[in-house]
């Protein structure tokens, strides 16, 4: 395990040299790849979305295509579709864009519900139907979406059964100045991109992929878990709370954090950690909410204050909010 | 606590008596024992001080009036010794009313070592507007209640405090309500159908109707173009909530009353589909306010800007404010919500283009009867001026009493 956390540290490091300052948004996109989840990015333009997407491509020497999303985009550019053959007598499938380990949709927002909707099996069960034939998409499989939240005129939001899919949401933000200073340095004469090595193939991410599914958790974590969802439900204010597929999401990613933390258990800051960006996009708010400008993030943030996290006893002794089994 | 001081001192002197008195070397430890317990006590308590955590929470931040507002204080305690007297207190008060009366709740807790307490309490607001609660301090005892900390704790707790509204049943607007009025403004965010206005020109995407194709531009750049039409912003009806008041006598009273009545006529015509402004003077900006009111969002929003705004004693004219900001606006009706009614306030109602006028008279006389369309008021409008006035202008007046707006309103006939 050291060893693929080790690798998993080097893949961070790659894609920071390319995305500078953001190395805690680069592990939660690692931790969600590691987790089989998909990242919606919504953030303002210009401020590395695509890059860090292609970084990552790079690091872990996936198959990507990228996907512009605009009004003309079709369903069957991302899915593919039958062409009838020169002897016309059989059909060929034509693979869509979605055929490859790392799926770029940028600017989802800026095509039509249908083609949004094409995603939908894909992201869930990783297959692609087409004309009644279902097909399995490569593994692993991580579709990356970038949304503007600026400039919706003319955009299509996505339905909240696509948000659902997406295991995290991250906002990348504006780099500070030390940072800027250092962008503005690297890309005087090179594309940084070019730096990034590979660290890792397609295989040794599976395997990562499987030690994530293996990381311990103790019961009184699930409780943990469970609660907090559970507010969300339970708020006045929130018309919409997290589903059991956002639970399921919060405990893979917290088991993914362990995993980039070196630890082959789950402790509550991992999912303190990483439950804000599981769980502000499948949430929505009562019109209520409008009065006192109260946000999703007030909410979250009062939720993490009032459910406590768990203390666990190791060997006899009060562990870090920790468990070694 | 200075009690306990003196009756600490008091116990030394005693101690320090016996062991003169005995010259024995019991007495000396007994003596050298009780000197030295302050000292043990207060090194604990400026530990247990270091390490206290307090947190003030609460997940409601909107509630309806009279409904309880839950508030905890969460105290954890992470050193082994437990801690038997700790001295919350809360102090709340209502910005909207701008009372200077700030109210006080004292409760004391104590907590196990290792261990969390959530004390909990519950707090009503018989009056809408936003209730401001924060912790004044927090004051850590040692267990003789000799010595004691005060803990800063930083932050507060926003809860708007929602009035009552509620939906009228009755017809609110005569036949010509449904009238559909010109406007200057447009939506900047959503394309509609007013061919009058150009919202944007795009590339032609399928199943864009035929008619919307921009021929000369498309010729132009050999590609089909498409002419997307403006949204009117047009609304044939506008709410005026004028939340001037003479005095305080009753200040919360009627506050509350002229808010139910503009927010129950917003909501009643929001829930028929009858899109409207709601308009009130903001204080802050000195300026007229207003928001297009179609969905839910609109409403809440507006009871967020007459909340963030409130009542004002300043001899404010909300209709002549609106109109110089507004001069061109025209509506079928206008609902015009005061306690105030005066001859300068008639005339500005008068520039506001409507075709109907209605003040909604927000009486607050106790046992005054509620009266409809000829229910005037007797104390602010027996003047004979006044009524002249009302008379010539055209202006409906109707009275509401404060102590049953619901009432009040489910009576009045507007047609």
């Amino acid at each position: 395990m050291e060893v693929y956390n080790e690798k998993a540290i080097q893949i961070i490091d790659e894609v920071n040299k390319v995305v500078i300052g953001k190395r805690d948004i680069i592990s939660k996109v690692l931790a969600a790849v590691l987790a089989k989840g998909h990242i919606l990015l919504e953030d303002n333009p210009g401020v590395g979305k695509t890059t860090m997407a292609l970084a990552f491509s790079k690091a872990m020497a996936l198959k990507h295509n990228r996907l512009q999303f605009t009004p003309d985009v079709l369903p069957t550019d991302v899915v593919g579709f039958h062409l009838l053959t020169k002897d016309g007598q059989s059909y060929q499938y034509k693979p869509g864009a979605v055929m490859c380990n790392l799926f770029l949709a940028d600017e989802i927002n800026r095509t039509s519900s249908k083609t949004q909707s094409a995603l939908l099996e894909i992201m869930e069960e990783g297959k692609v139907t087409v004309d009644s034939i279902t097909r399995d998409v490569p593994k692993p499989f991580v579709v990356i979406a970038t949304q503007n939240p600026i400039g919706f005129i003319g955009t299509m939001m996505l339905p909240e059964s696509q948000l659902d899919r997406f295991m995290i949401r991250l906002s990348i933000g504006y780099p500070d100045m030390k940072s800027e200073i250092g962008i503005l340095k690297e890309r005087q004469n090179s594309n940084p991109l070019d730096r990034v090595d590979k660290v890792v193939e397609r295989d040794d991410i599976l395997l990562m992929q499987n030690m994530v599914e293996n990381v311990f958790i103790h019961d009184s974590i699930y409780e943990y878990i469970t609660l907090l969802v559970q507010q969300t439900r339970e708020n006045p204010l929130i018309e919409l709370g997290v589903s059991p597929r956002g639970s399921l999401a919060l405990m893979n990613m917290a088991k993914a954090t362990a995993f980039l933390s070196g630890r082959d258990y789950v402790i509550p800051s991992d999912v303190r950690y990483v439950f804000k960006d599981v769980a502000a996009h499948r949430i929505i708010l009562k019109p209520k909410a409008r009065v006192n400008n109260i946000t999703v993030d007030n909410l979250l943030d009062d939720i993490l204050r009032i459910v406590r996290p768990p203390k666990i006893l190791a060997k006899g002794r009060e562990a870090d909010y920790g468990f070694r089994y | 606590m200075f009690r306990n001081k003196l009756k600490y001192i008091a116990v030394i002197i005693f101690a320090g008596f016996l062991a003169v008195l005995y010259n024995d070397y019991y007495m000396g430890i007994l003596f050298l024992a009780v000197a030295a317990c302050p000292i043990v006590l207060l090194a604990v308590l400026i530990y247990i001080y270091l390490r206290l955590e307090v947190e003030f929470t609460s997940v409601v931040h909107v509630v309806n009036k009279g409904e309880t507002m839950p508030v905890s204080v969460q105290i954890h305690n992470p050193t082994i010794f437990p801690v038997a007297f700790i001295n919350v207190t809360v102090c709340f008060s209502n910005t909207f009313l701008e009372q200077d009366k700030e109210n006080r709740q004292v409760f004391y807790v104590s907590v196990d070592s290792r261990s969390t307490t959530n004390a909990s309490f519950s707090l009503k607001s018989d009056y809408a507007g936003s209730v401001i609660i924060s912790l004044s301090g927090v004051r850590v005892f040692d267990y003789l209640k000799i010595f004691s900390l005060k803990k800063k704790v930083h932050g507060e707790i926003k809860v708007a405090v929602l009035p009552r509204y509620y939906e009228l049943t009755g017809d609110l607007l005569k036949n010509g309500s449904k009238i559909q009025i010109e406007s200057d403004y447009y939506s900047k965010t959503k394309s509609g159908d007013d061919p009058s206005e150009v919202f944007a020109i795009r590339e032609y995407r399928e199943g864009d109707r035929l008619q919307r194709i921009h021929w000369k531009l498309s010729l132009k750049q050999d590609q089909l173009m498409i002419k997307d039409f403006s949204e009117p912003l047009n609304c044939s009806v506008v709410i005026m909530a004028d939340l001037g008041i003479t005095g305080r006598d009753r200040l919360p009273d009627i506050t509350d009353s002229l808010l139910e009545c503009a927010l129950s006529l917003s909501y009643s015509f929001m829930l028929k589909g009858q899109i409207h402004y709601l308009a009130w003077y903001d204080k802050k900006q000195r300026s007229s306010r207003r928001i297009r009111i179609v969905t839910e969002n609109d409403f809440f929003d507006a009871v967020d800007g007459l909340l963030g705004s409130g009542p004002y004693f300043d001899i404010v004219d909300l209709a002549a404010v609106y109109y110089s900001q507004y001069p061109n606006d025209q509506y079928t009706e206008l609902f015009y919500i005061t306690n105030i009614i005066t001859e300068e306030r008639l005339d500005s109602l008068i520039w506001v283009k409507a075709a109907d006028r209605r003040i909604i008279y927000i009486n607050s006389e106790e046992h005054s009867p509620v009266k409809s369309h000829s229910g005037k008021r007797q104390s602010m409008l027996n003047s004979e001026k006044l009524s002249v006035k009302i008379a010539e202008t055209g202006i409906s007046l109707f009275s509401v009493n404060v102590s049953d707006i619901k009432a009040g309103l489910e009576s009045l006939n507007f047609n």
